[in-house]
């Protein structure tokens, strides 16, 4: 196992210089200027020209890429052009609120997902099973940030219950906290909890058919330790791999998400970025969150080989 | 400072006289000037359907509660917090409140004192006094003093474009003793206190020290004599400043943006909100008292809400179409005046901008109708796309792409060029629409190869001279006779000649056509019905006067 999980941190190397170089050719083709940005509508030319000379932004890009490399080689991501801060300083102060979403929209999901499905597999073709699943796939069809927009109306400018946006820390004011972060985390975390309610269903269904749960049910089981003991602790090891590849999901929602509830994450930091042209930060918080992703990929792949002893007895 | 206009006996009192008038009349009389102009904004020849709602009274400053923390939406995040940098308005609307210029604008947008004490003018035009008040505090304590405005007029005049042309005429910077400065010229200028006063890239008064320790991108601290001073600055989150307790206000009563500040407000908290839809819901649902910016197609959905007031104000800027004079194709007039000549205004306005936001009139700085003239109108909406193919077939056109550059960030901006395009297609231009995102537009836009028209934005300037209609905007209009009327224009200090003055350059807008004016705009001012006390918003509001009702 550890020499596998040596070999996979090796391998991300290659892939995150890969990942790197795409997005730094990408973005300085992408036209737009931040100094043009940064000194407003009715800047003249010459003006602009000017800044770009003092922020050394003029440099051709033979010349900014191997420095960038150089860089990043020393986990150095640059300065942030607009913010004038350290890209890495700029992005420490804005993981932390999408950790907090991803992980509350994390546990959205799991709690309408898993309990969805297995409803529904225990009561296949009824009509629970057709709402539950209509319900859990609505969520996934109707796009995150429109489903945020609904909430706000709903719950922030009709029923006055909760902020329209904004945050607080966790520490600072946990009351707010939770009331900031919980329109946003029910609107990614919906979003993605039908892929898991139709997984467990269908899995469950399987499992359900298989000779060790008949054999419990023939000892005389109650039915609902039959379906939790047995049969969801079993159909719940593909789920883990699908919560694991969503999390790519969620990182992806929470850059609309936090543009709509205005939560300042990183989502929001590479939107306004890019409308800024700041292409450090643009490049430093891509690299995160392929980062996180790869790594996140490598997770699951531990699990599911420590969670399966058949997979585990298959890659040995 | 600008005279009064002429005597008006004898002339047709029509509703640009009528709006002379008003003009004229503000200069003396602030109150009759504000009724008569909001009496014939939505005259006979407006084609807005737009209520002019009363501007927001200034209040005095003992009427309001005290106390409580305003919430402002922006509309994003101030590129700084350096008045210099940038022509950005929203860094106005933010630093205005810990920043101070040495004049200021009253209600009728004439230039008055706020830092300096007097301001006189002699050895014919070429030596500008400054007295500065006494007894100022910074932020930090020290006093202001004529070391503090030398040096930053000094930054001011290497940074920003209207310092560098102000520089240009100035021989040297002269601290006479610690509350007095001379500027010595090379040549008069006219609109000294309009060129020191708050505007976009204003020359706000730094201390000394902070200059010394900063370079030309940036502060090293943000520290003013405004009435609230800078706590913190969390980039996309807020901007917090709070009352500062030694601030020494101005005297008399509020007038404009002039007169004594009430800072009934402990605190000013600025949230930049990207999302239009956010900002609309964070009012309704009481999170913010005030937006920075709302589109008018939002009005409807903001009538119904009982949390949220709002004001249709008068128009004060105005659609801008920017012509490339460098390209080969609208380097020749002919095609130029073919577009000027095509286009139905009222049909792209209504498309922009919608029945009730916009008026057809043909002043290049709506909203100081002290400048109101009708020079060059008989080229505005023209509507006439036979005469227009007729150009284009004495111009030779070959059917050369006409590329106009837009942005869907600004949806009025958008909707109108695509009208605007199909009329430009139906006379027989080849029209590519080249739409990009606000930030590719603002780079493109330097390139004189990329394009040939953009949609923009004119906004609100209380004195023609501030309109940059020099050689040096993009569309790079050269014209040495106009040149010449423009630097007449700033160094000329009596009105009569400064209107006979912009008259002319008007007319060569009109007659040259660097650019075209498709008609005025209003906008929507959207705030807490808890809100009081905005005051002016033609310079970006200023809650210095406001108060929170409880």
């Amino acid at each position: 196992m550890i020499p596998y999980v040596v070999r996979r941190l090796v391998l991300l190397v290659p892939v995150m210089l890969i990942v790197g170089t795409v997005t730094f050719t990408l973005i300085h083709l992408t036209p737009g200027d931040p100094a043009a940005v940064m000194l407003g509508p009715e800047a003249t030319p010459a003006q602009v020209a000017q800044l770009r000379s003092e922020l050394g932004i003029d440099q051709p890009l033979y010349r900014q890429y191997p420095r960038w490399l150089l860089d990043v080689a020393r986990l150095d991501l640059g300065e942030s052009i607009f913010l004038d801060r350290p890209v890495s300083e700029a992005i420490f102060d804005r993981i932390t609120p999408t950790l907090q979403l991803t992980l509350y929209s994390m546990f959205v999901a799991i709690l309408i997902g898993i309990p969805s499905g297995v409803l529904a597999a225990l009561n296949r073709n009824s009509l629970l099973d057709r709402v539950l699943m209509l319900v859990a796939m609505s969520g996934t069809a109707i796009a995150g940030f429109f489903l945020g927009m609904l909430f706000i109306l709903l719950f922030a400018v009709t029923l006055g219950w909760l902020p329209s946006g904004g945050y607080a820390t966790l520490t600072g004011d946990p009351l707010r906290h939770f009331q900031s972060m919980l329109l946003p985390a029910l609107a990614l975390g919906m979003s993605i909890a039908g892929l898991p309610a139709r997984l467990i269903r269908s899995t469950m269904l399987d499992v359900l058919h298989e000779d060790y749960i008949r054999t419990a049910v023939a000892k005389g089981l109650a039915p609902n330790a039959v379906a939790i003991r047995h049969a969801l602790r079993n159909a719940l090891v593909p789920a883990i791999t699908v919560f694991g590849y969503t999390l790519g999901d969620l990182l992806g929602g929470a850059v609309v998400v936090e543009t709509v509830f205005n939560l300042p994450g990183m989502g929001q930091l590479v939107v306004n970025s890019i409308a800024r042209r700041d292409f450090p930060v643009i490049q430093g918080v891509v690299m995160v969150i392929a980062m996180c992703y790869l790594l996140s990929n490598l997770l699951v792949d531990v699990l599911y080989v420590a969670l399966d002893p058949r997979v585990r007895h298959v890659s040995e | 400072m600008i005279g009064r206009p002429g005597d008006v006996q004898g002339k047709r009192m029509n509703r640009r006289r009528l709006l002379q008038l008003a003009g004229g009349l503000s200069l003396s009389l602030p109150v009759v000037s504000g009724l008569l102009a909001a009496c014939v904004g939505g005259g006979d020849d407006s084609n807005s359907g737009a209520a002019q709602a009363e501007p927001t009274p200034t209040p005095g400053p003992g009427d309001g509660q005290r106390g409580g923390t305003l919430r402002v939406a922006l509309t994003g995040e101030p590129p700084n917090l350096d008045m210099y940098q940038t022509t950005d308005a929203i860094v106005v609307l933010v630093a205005s409140h810990m920043y101070e210029t040495l004049f200021t604008w009253d209600a009728s947008y004439r230039p008055v004192p706020l830092l300096a004490a007097s301001h006189e003018v002699s050895e014919g035009g070429l030596l500008n006094t400054v007295t500065l008040r006494q007894g100022v505090p910074f932020h930090n304590g020290a006093e202001m003093q004529a070391a503090d405005v030398v040096a930053s007029v000094k930054r001011w005049g290497t940074i920003s474009g209207l310092g560098q042309d102000m520089m240009a005429v100035t021989e040297e910077i002269v601290e006479v003793d610690p509350y007095t400065i001379e500027f010595r010229m090379k040549e008069p200028f006219g609109t000294f206190a309009m060129a020191l006063a708050r505007q976009l890239q204003g020359c706000a008064i730094y201390p000394k020290t902070v200059i010394d320790a900063s370079d030309d991108t940036g502060l090293a601290e943000y520290t003013g004599t405004g009435p609230y001073r800078f706590v913190e600055w969390s980039p996309d989150q807020r901007i917090l400043v709070e009352r500062f307790d030694d601030y020494a206000s101005p005297e008399g009563d509020p007038d404009g943006y002039a007169g004594a500040k009430a800072q009934n407000l402990d605190a000013i908290e600025f949230v930049p909100v990207r999302n239009e839809a956010s900002r609309i819901a964070g009012i309704q649902a009481g999170d913010y008292h005030f937006v920075e910016t709302v589109s008018p197609d939002q009005s409807a959905a903001l009538e119904g809400s009982g949390a949220v007031a709002i004001e249709t104000l008068p128009a004060d800027s105005w659609l801008n179409v920017v012509l490339n004079l460098r390209s080969p194709l609208l380097g020749d007039l002919r095609v130029r005046r073919a577009i000027q000549t095509a286009l139905d205004h009222e049909a792209i306005m209504l498309a922009g901008f919608g029945e009730g936001f916009y008026e057809l009139t043909p002043e290049l700085v709506p909203g100081a109708p002290t400048w109101y003239t009708e020079a060059g109108a008989e080229y505005f909406n023209q509507n006439d796309p036979d005469e227009a193919r007729r150009l284009l077939d004495e111009a030779g056109y070959d059917g050369a792409p006409l590329r106009i550059m837009t942005t869907q960030e600004i949806q009025q901006e958008y909707n109108s060029t695509l009208t605007m395009k199909q009329q430009l297609e139906a006379v027989g231009f080849v029209v590519e629409l080249l739409v990009y995102d606000g930030a590719t537009l603002s780079d493109r836009r330097n390139n004189e190869t990329r394009w040939e028209m953009y949609t923009a934005w004119a906004s609100f300037r209380p004195d023609p001279v501030m309109r940059n209609l020099t050689a040096s905007a993009t569309g790079w209009w050269e014209d040495d006779e106009k040149d010449r009327l423009l630097a007449d224009l700033q160094a000329q200090s009596d009105y009569d000649k400064r209107f006979a003055i912009w008259e002319q350059v008007q007319q060569k807008f009109y007659d040259n056509v660097p650019r075209l004016k498709i008609g005025n705009t209003n906008r929507l001012l959207v705030r807490s019905v808890n809100l009081h006390g905005i005051g002016p918003t033609e310079m970006q509001p200023e809650f210095s006067n406001a108060w929170l009702e409880e």
